[in-house]
């Protein structure tokens, strides 16, 4: 028990310091909803990134060898916790920090490692992730951006599509084909590909929320080093399953972020007069079981798994939160309906603008990231073992 | 980070221990036969009450245990997963540590060695719904909830009905006690039945969930085995889906009711909003898995030969029982509502 008492009061000196530090150095203007990708704000969310290095904080997961602190899943959900509940914006370089640094540790030769993970740690270089393509969704391995091998070269030909951040990323993670005549899963390579190489074009998609987040990447005859692939050429398959495990695990949101909604459907609640309505209550109170099961399940997660790795169970969290947060998201469109139908007041207004684009958003996260069916394929096939269907 | 979530020794070695127990002296022959005899197995009763389970969350100057809820969470799934059909979960859970923390000198004495024993066997009426328990008829004692207080009752002081109940191996009773009965003598101290009511709900709440976990494992067997159309039909995505849905409905309650065990043994501040978290969810769970069960077990889980339909049938009782999902989400939605930033008392510590 005596070692159970030490972790405890470990965990909890972890808490207040994070705390405090994001209550000393996060800048007020980067709390306030609004646009986070204007040149202005990136700008500030740069600079803020770097901050979070100075403090020491920028990826306390990584291995102290490559200038992380080394820490385990449970101290890095409380970080995310408290950057979280403080309100911080959403991390600029996360495929860098989250896939790309990790990936690198992995795989990457140190020639590799040296000369992009400080890079990554320093947010000096964004990351986007280049996987979709607009015939190789679900079905990932189809993909056909293809790689030819001139010399020290790849000459790359193709598309990419559903790329987050592409507009500003200096750095992408691609799939690419470099063996069109092998088995789909065995002609695949990872390839670390400079954005202002000559040959790219980024086009952003206008989205059913109005909003440009995610892109269109084209590739006409770009040229990239041989020496830019991650792990050997055509072993990009099993180079990117890990990466996808890491894009669906713990430790990316905690459901501290969900609070926050939670309160503002409950004020919703009382100003559209539902306050003492059973069925109104009844759906305010299964969001506040599912964002609790969301929490219980993190926790259970993290007290199970003790080296932070984590298998193909990761697939519930990531299905449990889409489907979350659209429910979520869906009650509020309701109650501000009702709520514009009794008031004219403009920050009534602004907020419903503001919660449809988010509403929007969240039914695009039960499709990226592996789509819910996928997940429902990788729960029932990896988890409970069930056969494989004939493809 | 807060709880074990059942990851730790003591509870993982109570529940293994239970698991044992069981898969020697509760196969699927004994749980068949509690559900056509119809009466309490009062050998396996004997057996189970030897191992002082139902003294588990006494002091040890009692004779109990002395463990904690937390400890004792996983244990309770193993009752529900095992399908045996005793009055074990109310009386561990909630009656022996309610009559230690909230009884008079002479109510410990006179009620808490028989009962920590198995030779006394308990009922309560502590959440469940009306005056109803489940082994009302069979308890020599009963915890009954009246006027948002305690009283504890000998057999001499209630009388009991057998009513319906979806799971008739369950034993449910209504009990009626003359009111002249209920005086300061068999009233628990204050502060008796909100603690009481946590626990009730908290200890359903795993039974539940450890139900669903046996009813999703027979699915996922069969599933693998039963062939149409030259393969197995756990191969098609519709199947897949309908019980991935079910692991994940069931997966996301077990560890609410853990950090329900331990938020009320902890005394936190969130104790009765998790109790509602973990009963709600169990309820959902045990819905969800009970209809793809029985959904992809097709005819032969429709049959009364095949043992899906005891685990079934229990669900549904204890789904409703304890405060069904639409009361314990009215009580979060209200709690949600009534929250200030900082009360504590939905999501501590923030």
């Amino acid at each position: 028990m005596s070692a159970l008492t030490e972790t405890t009061l470990d965990v909890a000196t972890w808490r207040d310091e994070v705390r405090g530090w994001l209550k000393a150095h996060l800048p007020a203007d980067l709390t306030e909803p609004g646009a986070l990708t204007g040149p202005e704000a990136l700008h500030r969310r740069r600079a803020w990134e770097r901050e979070l290095y100075d403090g020491g904080y920028a990826a306390i997961h990584w291995p102290k060898e490559y200038g992380g602190r080394g820490m385990g899943a449970a101290h890095r959900m409380i970080f995310q916790e408290e950057y979280e509940r403080i309100g911080a914006p959403p991390r600029l370089n996360i495929q860098g920090l989250m896939l790309v640094g990790p990936t690198l540790m992995e795989h990457g030769t140190d020639a590799q490692r040296q000369r992009w993970l400080d890079a990554i740690l320093r947010c000096e270089q964004v990351w986007c992730q280049g996987f979709s393509e607009p015939d190789a969704g679900s079905d990932l391995a189809s993909l056909r951006t293809a790689a030819r091998i001139e010399g020290d070269r790849y000459i790359i030909n193709g598309q990419k599509i559903w790329t987050s951040g592409a507009t500003y990323a200096d750095w992408m993670f691609a799939l690419v084909r470099t063996n069109p005549e092998a088995p789909k899963h065995r002609g695949i390579s990872a390839v670390l590909i400079d954005m202002r190489t000559p040959g790219i074009s980024v086009r952003p998609i206008r989205q059913i929320n109005g909003r440009g987040t995610f892109s269109e990447v084209f590739f006409d005859n770009v040229e990239v080093p041989v020496a830019n692939t991650i792990g050997a050429v055509d072993d990009g398959w099993n180079v990117a399953m890990g990466a996808l495990l890491l894009e669906r695990g713990i430790g990316r949101r905690s459901y501290v972020k969900y609070v926050p909604l939670l309160r503002t459907l409950s004020s919703l609640t009382t100003s559209t007069g539902a306050g003492r309505d059973g069925a109104a209550l009844e759906e305010l109170g299964t969001h506040v079981m599912q964002v609790s099961k969301y929490r219980h399940h993190v926790g259970r997660t993290l007290a199970e798994s003790s080296n932070g790795a984590f298998g193909p169970e990761a697939s519930l969290n990531k299905l449990f939160w889409s489907e979350m947060e659209a429910a979520l998201y869906e009650s509020g469109m309701k109650l501000l309906n009702d709520l514009s139908a009794l008031s004219d007041d403009s920050a009534v207004l602004d907020g419903y603008g503001r919660w449809e684009a988010e509403y929007w958003h969240a039914r695009a996260t039960r499709i990226f990231a592996g789509s819910n069916q996928i997940q429902k394929n990788i729960i029932a096939e990896r988890v409970l073992g069930l056969p494989k269907e004939k493809r | 980070m807060t709880g074990s979530y059942g990851a730790d020794e003591t509870s993982v070695e109570l529940a293994t221990g239970l698991r044992e127990f069981f898969n020697e002296h509760c196969g699927l022959d004994r749980v068949r036969a509690a559900w056509s005899d119809g009466s309490l197995d009062l050998a396996l009763w004997g057996e189970v009450a030897a191992l002082g389970f139902t003294g588990a969350l006494a002091s040890e100057e009692v004779g109990g245990l002395g463990v904690q809820p937390e400890d004792l969470v996983l244990a309770i799934e193993e009752i529900g997963y095992s399908g045996a059909s005793l009055p074990l979960v109310d009386t561990a859970a909630v009656v022996v540590p309610i009559i230690e923390r909230y009884g008079s000198a002479e109510q410990r004495a006179s009620f808490l060695p028989g009962l920590i024993s198995g030779e006394r066997i308990a009922a309560s009426t502590v959440m469940f719904g009306g005056d109803r328990a489940m082994f009302a008829a069979e308890a020599d004692v009963l915890l009954l909830e009246r006027d948002d207080c305690l009283h504890l009752l000998d057999r001499r002081q209630f009388s009991t009905v057998e009513v319906h109940s979806p799971d008739p191996a369950s034993r449910l009773a209504r009990v009626s006690v003359e009111s002249s009965v209920l005086s300061d003598a068999t009233r628990l101290a204050a502060g008796a039945t909100d603690d009481a009511r946590g626990r009730a709900v908290w200890a359903a709440s795993a039974l539940l969930n450890g139900v669903s976990r046996r009813m999703l494992e027979m699915t996922v067997d069969h599933a693998k085995t039963r062939e149409q159309f030259g393969r197995a039909i756990g191969s098609f995505q519709a199947v897949k889906h309908l019980i991935a849905d079910a692991w994940v409905a069931m997966e996301s309650s077990r560890p609410c009711a853990w950090y329900a065990a331990h938020a009320c043994s902890q005394g936190l501040a969130d104790a009765a909003a998790a109790a509602s978290v973990a009963k709600a969810s169990a309820s959902d769970a045990a819905r969800v898995v009970g209809d793809s069960a029985l959904q992809v077990h097709g005819g032969i889980g429709f049959t009364w030969e095949h043992p899906l339909h005891f685990w079934m049938k229990r669900g549904k009782l204890l789904e409703h029982a304890y405060g069904s999902r639409g009361f314990h989400l009215r009580s979060l939605g209200a709690a949600m509502r009534d929250d200030q930033q900082g009360s504590d008392a939905v999501f501590p510590g923030l």
